[in-house]
């Protein structure tokens, strides 16, 4: 019995970790996507995983539109870490979580901040935003 | 639509312009009815409920600052590039079946050139097909004929030769009703299947 839940913990993660969550929409300039040890251009079209860091230089800037309906864009000289993102709205199961470690973001809320809104956390250096269905511009400098 | 212009300018350049460490979260206009954010740090947390109000956080242990107006010309002006940067928004279409089956009714057929248009318009597009059912009959089986919905609308778009290369088929069954009716009960506006196009 525990050895079959044990299994199907892996299998749930493993499916988690293989599915794109989001999806580059726009890319201009010095503009990067960093997934484990590699580093991939960014680019329109370019699918975007859990854990992925986005990074812009001082002319780029990103615009990313998640499965839920989410939009953010990142500015230039920023870094964005995608921490957790999950979107199972048969199993009412939510999760998102993203990181502003620097620079600029907006933050156009999707269905997950209307579902459940409470899962939605934005974090920056000092502390963290909750989200409440939202449009919202923020820069940590 | 923007009562926001009204406003005469003001502040801003303080917060805005000193070079310590700190984050500056600015509310924005949006469609939305409760458009709110909720900022906290370990001191303490502010919530910003209008457009263009903004606070400041300077670090971990201190209270985001008291929120405050700022200057909507301003803040347009300042964060125009990643502005600029944002995807647009996603279109959404409804389209409406006839009870207990999944054949598209004839008038949202008629719709489909509108979609079509659209998904080419957004290439390379995420096309995200959501059947949905009303509450006449059992619940399990209205999830398996949403689903049935949700495929007859993938199928009609193949058959035209649209490029459906990010596309979700899913069903919400019953659950996520447009009019909300007692269980049983047969309403034409909750048969539909949703197309959203990003």
């Amino acid at each position: 019995m525990l050895k079959s839940l044990f299994l199907v913990m892996i299998f749930t993660f493993s499916a988690i970790a293989s599915e794109s969550v989001a999806f580059i929409k726009r890319a201009q300039g010095d503009a990067v996507v960093k997934r484990e040890n590699t580093v991939i251009p960014a680019q329109k079209g370019v699918a975007l995983f859990t854990k992925d860091i986005l990074q812009t230089g001082a002319s780029g800037s990103m615009g990313v539109s998640f499965n839920d309906g989410t939009r953010i864009a990142v500015g230039s000289k920023s870094i964005l870490v995608i921490d957790n993102y999950l979107f199972a709205p048969s199993q009412k199961d939510f999760r998102f979580d993203l990181n502003l470690q620097k620079g600029t973001a907006v933050f156009e809320s999707g269905k997950i901040s209307k579902l459940a809104p409470e899962k939605v956390h934005f974090k920056v250096p000092q502390g963290v935003i909750g989200i409440r269905g939202t449009k919202f511009v923020v820069e940590a400098e | 639509m923007e009562p926001l212009l009204i406003w005469s300018a003001i502040l801003l350049s303080l917060p805005f312009l000193t070079t310590e460490p700190k984050t500056t979260v600015v509310l924005l206009e949006n469609d939305a009815v409760h458009n709110a954010v909720e900022v906290t740090t370990q001191a303490g947390s502010v919530v910003i409920d209008q457009p263009y109000y903004y606070t400041t956080m300077v670090s971990s242990d201190k209270q985001p600052s008291v929120v405050e107006k700022a200057d909507p010309d301003f803040i347009r002006q300042k964060y125009a590039a990643v502005l600029k940067a944002l995807p647009e928004k996603a279109v959404s279409m409804l389209f409406y079946f006839e009870p207990g089956t999944a054949e598209i009714a004839q008038e949202s057929k008629d719709q489909v050139e509108a979609l079509i248009t659209l998904i080419e318009a957004r290439e390379p597009a995420t096309v995200d097909i959501i059947g949905h059912s009303d509450r006449a009959g059992d619940a399990d089986k209205n999830y398996e004929l949403a689903l049935d919905r949700a495929h007859a609308v993938e199928k009609f778009l193949l058959e035209r030769n649209v490029k459906l290369e990010r596309c979700s088929v899913v069903s919400y069954g019953e659950s996520e009703p447009i009019i909300q009716t007692e269980d049983g009960v047969s309403e034409p506006k909750n048969r539909r299947v949703e197309v959203i196009v990003r």
